[in-house]
């Protein structure tokens, strides 16, 4: 079953119980009509023309699903939106990344996608900062910048025609991620919005939302600026001594870490979509209530969180109408 | 074959059910967190988890010729390991593990219900990977012993060494693609006994259905809990990227390479068990599934495999079948039924 794998005690049950009923009852209606599976046939006017989008096929003239979703309709075009597929990437997307590869020209990252996304070298962001043509130095140096299993947030830039995928890293707030943590949950809790970076600042704390399912909670990283690139380039030398100087990370900040992606953890097995304001509120909750970091992800701070937000919504509810 | 009464006078079998009675069925889908799918198949006491790893990057650039990039384990935890198990137990041919496939893990990969529990499972686990399919596949048996057809054999019945026949159909398409029977029987009998497992999978197929339906709907109910959150317009995001629609027909044939894969995986997953490469009286129609820019790949597995088309994407050409029809035609063990098959699609 895929109902939450926790140990509750009679009490807890019902009141997580309780919870999830309020939020059924304050969230919009499951459109269960629309819902299909494998080898269903779509009902279509076949009169209209129609397009058949992704997860239909024509099969002795119906139209059939071919994965398991809710069918959806825009204007001509029928398709089926999978609700468990991996991560579909659209252009602009922000995504964490883990480099698989290092190719010529370019660096493979595994992206929860069903191929592997390409961050070509030209579509980088130099360290030195300088726009200019990459060189056979920069080719071999590479290795430098990313290497295989490092952690790299990017932006998605387009489908090639051959169907592979693009990233690009063309600003400083893209790029290698470190000291932090990274999580994997399921890529429909993670909505567009106007924001996926994160500064936490009381924590001091980058939070990375990251469209793919892939969430960074990382010790905060000053963004250079890119307009000062004469600086940077004299910097260069200095930062790489400076990096080895603080490999070490305090303890504190390594428990707001945790503490963070524990709050991600709690709201991922809850299955309630990720934003800024919903973690830092989980965390707070955390914290006022004295509850200590490894206990985040007992049974008990579960029931808290659900019925938390279970009052959230009906309170955000009413205040709508 | 011993005195043993498979059936009583009463018209009852060994385990008390009637000739026409399929074991207990039961489902589970999403049993393995780590799995993009994975499924739960229980058939009596027949168990079986298949759990499928991809969509991921189909690579076969990497492949040194007929070798299949697939890892395929089944992992046998009982304690009567059979020869069978034990051929296919460990990696069965090759190579990156890197690029999915169906992992099954059976209790007692022993005799023909496995078979038909591994595909049923499989097909809920791919389901619930999201992997395009045309049709889901199912699988049932059936027997004959003391001259009574019997529906799904159980263990004591198989072993008994009477005729069994393992059916997959495609219940949508109401085609073969497994048929399979290691023992003699006459044409007149043979057809009830395959009428019968042919109802079985109808009925393993209305089941399969009903878990797919049950799960999307808690699925559905998971995702609008997720939803209706402060931000109230984001409900209409979800389906903007959606609207490249099927232009994007590379993504779509790397979606199929990766299904291929895993279909073929299981495809030899069976050979090995029937040791289909050296059973001569076998009958093994399999199904397969094209994927254009891969075709060279796949032609070697197909000299391995009994086959039958199996496409999705309508929009495969005409020189491209002209191309398979040739491969076909140079399985000399090919029943003619399939190349007709083939021609109608």
């Amino acid at each position: 079953m895929r109902g939450l794998q926790l140990p509750l005690s009679q009490t807890q049950r019902i009141r997580l119980q309780r919870a999830f009923e309020k939020l059924q009852s304050l969230s919009s209606k499951a459109n269960s009509d629309a819902s299909v599976t494998v080898a269903d046939t779509i009902p279509v006017n076949y009169e209209d023309a129609f397009l058949k989008g992704h997860g239909t096929t024509d099969l002795n003239g119906e139209l059939v699903a071919t994965v398991c979703g809710v069918v959806e309709r825009i204007n001509k075009l029928v398709y089926v939106r999978g609700l468990r597929a991996r991560y579909k990437p659209e252009v602009g997307d922000i995504v964490v990344g883990r480099v698989v590869e290092v190719a010529q020209k370019r660096w493979r990252l595994e992206i929860n996608f069903s191929q592997d996304a390409i961050l070509m070298l030209s579509s980088m962001n130099m360290p030195d900062g300088i726009q200019r043509r990459r060189t056979a130095l920069d080719e071999l140096n590479m290795r430098g910048i990313f290497e295989e299993n490092d952690v790299v947030c990017a932006e998605v830039r387009n489908f090639q025609h051959d169907g592979s995928l693009q990233l690009q890293a063309r600003s400083q707030k893209y790029g290698k991620l470190e000291k932090g943590q990274l999580l994997i949950i399921d890529p429909y809790l993670v909505k567009k919005s106007k924001s996926h970076f994160h500064h936490l600042e009381q924590f001091g704390i980058d939070l990375i939302l990251g469209r793919n399912g892939f969430i960074w909670v990382g010790e905060h990283v000053e963004t250079r600026d890119g307009m000062v690139v004469d600086q940077a380039n004299s910097s260069e030398q200095s930062m790489v001594l400076e990096e080895k100087n603080q490999t070490h990370t305090p303890l504190e900040m390594r428990q707001n870490i945790c503490r963070i992606a524990n709050a991600v953890r709690v709201l991922s097995t809850l299955g309630f979509s990720m934003d800024a304001d919903l973690i830092m509120e989980t965390v707070e909750l955390s914290s006022s209530l004295k509850i200590d970091i490894h206990d985040m992800i007992g049974s008990e701070f579960h029931v808290l969180v659900a019925e938390r937000e279970a009052e959230r919504r009906s309170l955000m509810g009413k205040r709508r109408r | 074959m011993s005195k043993t009464e498979y059936v009583s006078p009463e018209g009852l079998r060994l385990d008390g059910r009637r000739p026409m009675e399929m074991r207990q069925l039961r489902a589970e889908i999403g049993t393995v967190a780590k799995a993009n799918g994975s499924a739960v198949f229980e058939m009596g006491n027949t168990k079986v988890i298949a759990a499928v790893y991809g969509p991921r990057e189909f690579s076969c650039w990497f492949v040194v010729d007929d070798e299949c990039n697939s890892v395929f384990q089944v992992q046998n935890r009982s304690q009567q390991l059979n020869d069978q198990a034990l051929a296919v137990n460990g990696d069965i041919t090759c190579h990156p593990p890197d690029h999915g496939g169906v992992h099954f893990d059976s209790s007692n990969a022993s005799f023909s219900g496995t078979r038909s529990a591994c595909i049923n499972a499989a097909t809920l686990a791919l389901a619930d990977a999201g992997i395009p399919m045309r049709d889901i596949v199912t699988s049932c048996s059936a027997g004959y012993l003391n001259s009574t057809p019997l529906l799904d054999l159980n263990y004591i019945e198989d072993s008994a060494g009477g005729p069994d026949v393992t059916v997959g159909i495609l219940p949508k398409l109401d085609k073969v693609t497994l048929l399979q029977m290691e023992a003699k029987l006459p044409v007149d009998i043979f057809e009830n006994v395959m009428g019968l497992a042919v109802e079985g999978c109808k009925a393993v197929a209305n089941y399969i259905k009903e878990m797919l339906w049950k799960d999307e709907d808690d699925a559905l109910l998971k995702q609008a809990l997720a939803l209706s959150m402060n931000i109230p317009g984001s409900d209409s995001s979800v389906g903007d990227a959606e609207m490249s629609e099927a232009t994007n027909d590379q993504e779509l044939a790397m979606g199929m390479s990766c299904y291929l894969f895993v279909v073929l995986t299981y495809l030899e997953f069976l050979c090995h068990m029937d040791g289909l490469h050296n059973c001569g009286s076998h009958v093994g129609l399999k199904f397969y599934y094209l994927a254009k820019s891969y075709q060279s790949s796949i032609t070697k597995e197909l000299n391995m495999l009994a086959l039958q088309m199996f496409m999705l994407n309508g929009s495969i050409d005409q020189s491209e079948e002209s191309d398979v029809s040739k491969v076909l035609g140079d399985q000399s063990f090919m029943p003619s039924i399939i190349s007709s098959e083939l021609t109608q699609m």
